[in-house]
């Protein structure tokens, strides 16, 4: 750690790398050149700018990164990990190890006719055009230079095609491992999904490490439902914990479209999460549920957007939180109904629990209803564990970590009972046990 | 089995009991009656082991050792157990699941060995029959969207499956209908027995119909202001409380 660089310094070795997929693509090349430098003008995030107040991006910009250029973990570690993982065997899995997919680790079985599911650079060898007509387009970097650093550096991620009326009945998993080395790397990695017309697809993004060294995990996400299209996108974020996570999701939905997001937090030493949709078509759905668990002094900050740019689209959001140690966890919800967007029904609930006197959360529900024939509601709520429901579980014999954790528990399964996968479900209960209460996992619930 | 002597004590600086005596064998049956806003619920906590009540004078025994040290799921792993006036909702934790886990860390705490989920299902079945409960209960959240009556039920359902040697049972009688009220008496009939000791907090003699008591005390000002028998709930209901604040009023 110094002194925070330059934003020219910071991404110093990025820009002396030439060996970056995809170069001599000419929309390519104007990208990353507008990008690379829209994030010198922008320089780092302050906490100052109003999107940052919760962030703590202090000591991200203030670490020395490399660039992540893929990694060959010791067999034995990798696998234990992707063991513990969910969709082991069933989900079709692509590894990335220090930011690179590896081929050999990956799973994929017989795919649905015209489904592609590849790697960020064998996309564009491949698929070009698919990434010309979609990549930055929802995801823009002008504002936030994170996006602007993947927009400019990213080597690699997942990119999904989903033609029209294709059902994909397999989740598509993406593990993301990082090792840990001599000296701390940043991943800049970019995802792309596109789903077509009725399509209909379910996609993980999971980011886990076993140790606790430092790095950086910078992932931007684009995604497009078509016409009717269905898609699920779960984040499960189970970093080291030292570990830094900044993560941008942006996504448009077309007419009709249902699209359902579930970002789990339990990791990281510092996250961000920024997640967007934007309805811009009538009859479009969304549901935005969220939960993070946070314990010793982990911060995680939750930056959510619904723009209800056209009539009679529905949303609906529902972040958790728990906060024990000196933990701090932030929630911002964004509702915007433009003034077109008639019939809307947008509802939003932000609900945190206070483990220990020094955790803090910070929720700010942020409504901007432009229309006047719309349904909006919001409630947010921060507390302690219930003293009587503790006291009625205590008087049965069960002893006060045990009714900790069971309500606990009973709180963080609201959210994670909603998931529509069970193997994420499964792996999510335990660890967020663990989280709170090293050591002592609960048995499974009937 | 328990033993009360001269005990205070306050919530937010408001004294509520004022030197409570009051004996219980095993074996026996104990009505507990008195105003609303005696103290009933005051003791019944404060025998649980309630952190917020403090206790500032006197003790509270359970065969001969003081249990006010000690937390209250000790005190439930030492065979205490406390049916409560307003039973709490656990969103998001099914009946099941918190009464095998209940029955479970007092068998642990006790050396014997713990259910399995066969084994447990099918005492559970046994008893929730034995209450007239739906078992559509047993998987719902606890007490969550159950009425007054089904949460009353509720807490008799764990008792029978926690097999306590000293219950105490506050108002579990109110807001139950007939049928509902026999059923909960018949529950608690079932577990009389020689080494068993129960106070039954009540408001009204109409329980103690089905609940026949060996002796009925009456709270008031935070004391009891009198012991007698059955007779004495009968007293109560034709005459009212009046007299008994009166009288307690004038020896204080
Ligand atoms: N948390 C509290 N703070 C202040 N006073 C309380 C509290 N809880 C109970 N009380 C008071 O203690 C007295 C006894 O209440 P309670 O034990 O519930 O009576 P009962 O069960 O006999 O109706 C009442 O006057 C009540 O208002
Ligand atoms: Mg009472």
């Amino acid at each position: 750690m110094t002194a925070t660089l330059s934003p020219t310094d910071w991404i110093a070795p990025w820009r002396a790398a030439d060996d970056l997929p995809g170069r001599g693509l000419p929309w390519l090349d104007a990208m990353r050149e507008a990008a690379t430098s829209r994030f010198q003008d922008l320089g780092t995030p302050r906490r100052r700018w109003e999107a940052w107040r919760y962030t703590d991006v202090a000591p991200i910009v203030k670490t020395t990164f490399e660039p992540a250029r893929g990694g060959t973990p010791a067999r034995g570690e990798v696998e234990a990990a992707l063991a513990r993982l969910p969709g082991n065997g069933r989900f079709h899995r692509l590894v990335f190890v220090d930011g690179v997919l590896v081929e050999p680790l990956s799973v994929f079985h017989e795919l649905p006719e015209g489904l592609r599911v590849l790697s960020f650079s064998d996309a564009l060898t491949q698929i070009p055009e698919l990434l010309e007509q979609h990549l930055g387009k929802m995801a823009l970097y002008e504002d936030n230079p994170f996006t602007a650093l993947t927009a400019a550096f990213a080597r690699d991620g997942v990119v999904v095609h989903v033609p029209k009326g294709v059902v994909v009945d397999r989740p598509i998993e993406a593990i993301w491992l990082t090792t840990v080395g001599a000296q701390a790397i940043a991943n800049h990695a970019r995802n792309l999904l596109v789903a077509e017309e009725s399509s209909e697809v379910t996609l993980l993004d999971v980011f886990h490490a076993a140790h606790n060294g430092t790095y950086l995990n910078n992932i931007t996400t684009e995604i497009v439902a078509g016409p009717n299209a269905s898609v699920t996108h779960i984040r499960i974020q189970e970093e080291g914990r030292s570990a830094f996570h900044v993560a941008d999701t942006k996504i448009r939905q077309e007419r009709d479209s249902r699209v359902c997001s579930y970002v789990i937090t339990t990791g990281g030493r510092s996250s961000r999460n920024e997640l967007g949709f934007a309805l811009s078509e009538p009859g479009a759905s969304c549901v935005l549920n969220g939960l993070f668990v946070l314990n010793g002094n982990q911060v995680a900050d939750n930056m959510t957007l619904v723009d209800h740019q056209s009539p009679h689209c529905t949303s609906s959001e529902f972040y958790k939180g728990v906060m024990d140690g000196q933990s701090e966890g932030a929630f911002t919800g964004r509702v915007l109904v433009r003034e077109d967007a008639q019939k809307t029904d947008a509802e939003q609930n932000n609900r945190n629990l206070l483990l220990s006197d020094d955790a803090q959360v910070n929720t700010r529900p942020q409504l901007e209803i432009y229309a006047d024939d719309v349904k909006c509601a919001h409630g947010a709520t921060s507390g302690q564990l219930d003293r009587s429901a503790m006291f009625y579980l205590r008087t049965r014999g069960i002893d006060e970590i045990r009714a900790r954790q069971i309500l606990t528990r009973a709180f963080a399964s609201e959210i994670i009972g909603g998931i529509p996968v069970q193997e994420v479900r499964n792996h999510l209960l335990p660890v967020v046990e663990d989280r709170l209460c090293p050591g002592h996992t609960l048995e499974k619930t009937p | 089995m328990l033993k009360i002597t001269n005990l205070h004590a306050k919530v937010e600086g408001n004294q509520i009991l004022n030197g409570i005596d009051l004996e219980l064998e095993a074996g026996q049956v104990h009505a507990l009656m008195g105003p609303n806003g005696s103290g009933k619920s005051t003791l019944a906590q404060v025998i649980a082991g309630r952190e917020r009540f403090e206790v500032t004078e006197g003790d509270i025994t359970l065969d001969g050792a003081s249990i006010l040290e000690l937390a209250p799921e000790e005190r439930a792993c030492k065979g205490l157990f406390l049916g409560f006036q307003y039973p709490v909702e656990i969103p998001g934790v099914t009946n099941s699941y918190f009464l095998k886990a209940a029955l479970n860390a007092q068998r642990k705490n006790r050396g014997e060995q713990e259910l399995d989920a066969m084994e447990f299902l099918a005492l559970l079945k046994e008893k929730a029959a034995l209450m007239d409960m739906d078992p559509k209960f047993l998987n719902r959240s606890v007490n969550e969207g159950f009425s007054g009556g089904e949460r009353k039920k509720n807490e008799i359902l764990q008792m029978c499956i926690l097999e306590p040697r000293l219950a105490i049972l506050d108002e579990t009688d109110s807001g139950l209908d007939i049928d509902a009220l026999k059923v909960v008496a018949n529950g608690v009939n079932t577990m009389r027995g020689e080494d068993r000791a129960i106070l039954v907090v009540t408001h009204y003699q109409r329980l103690l119909e089905y609940i026949v008591p060996d002796k009925v005390h009456v709270l008031a000002n935070g004391r009891i202001a009198r012991t007698g028998d059955k007779s004495l709930a009968i007293t109560l209901e034709e005459k009212g409380y009046g007299w008994i604040e009166e009288e307690a009023g004038s020896q204080a």
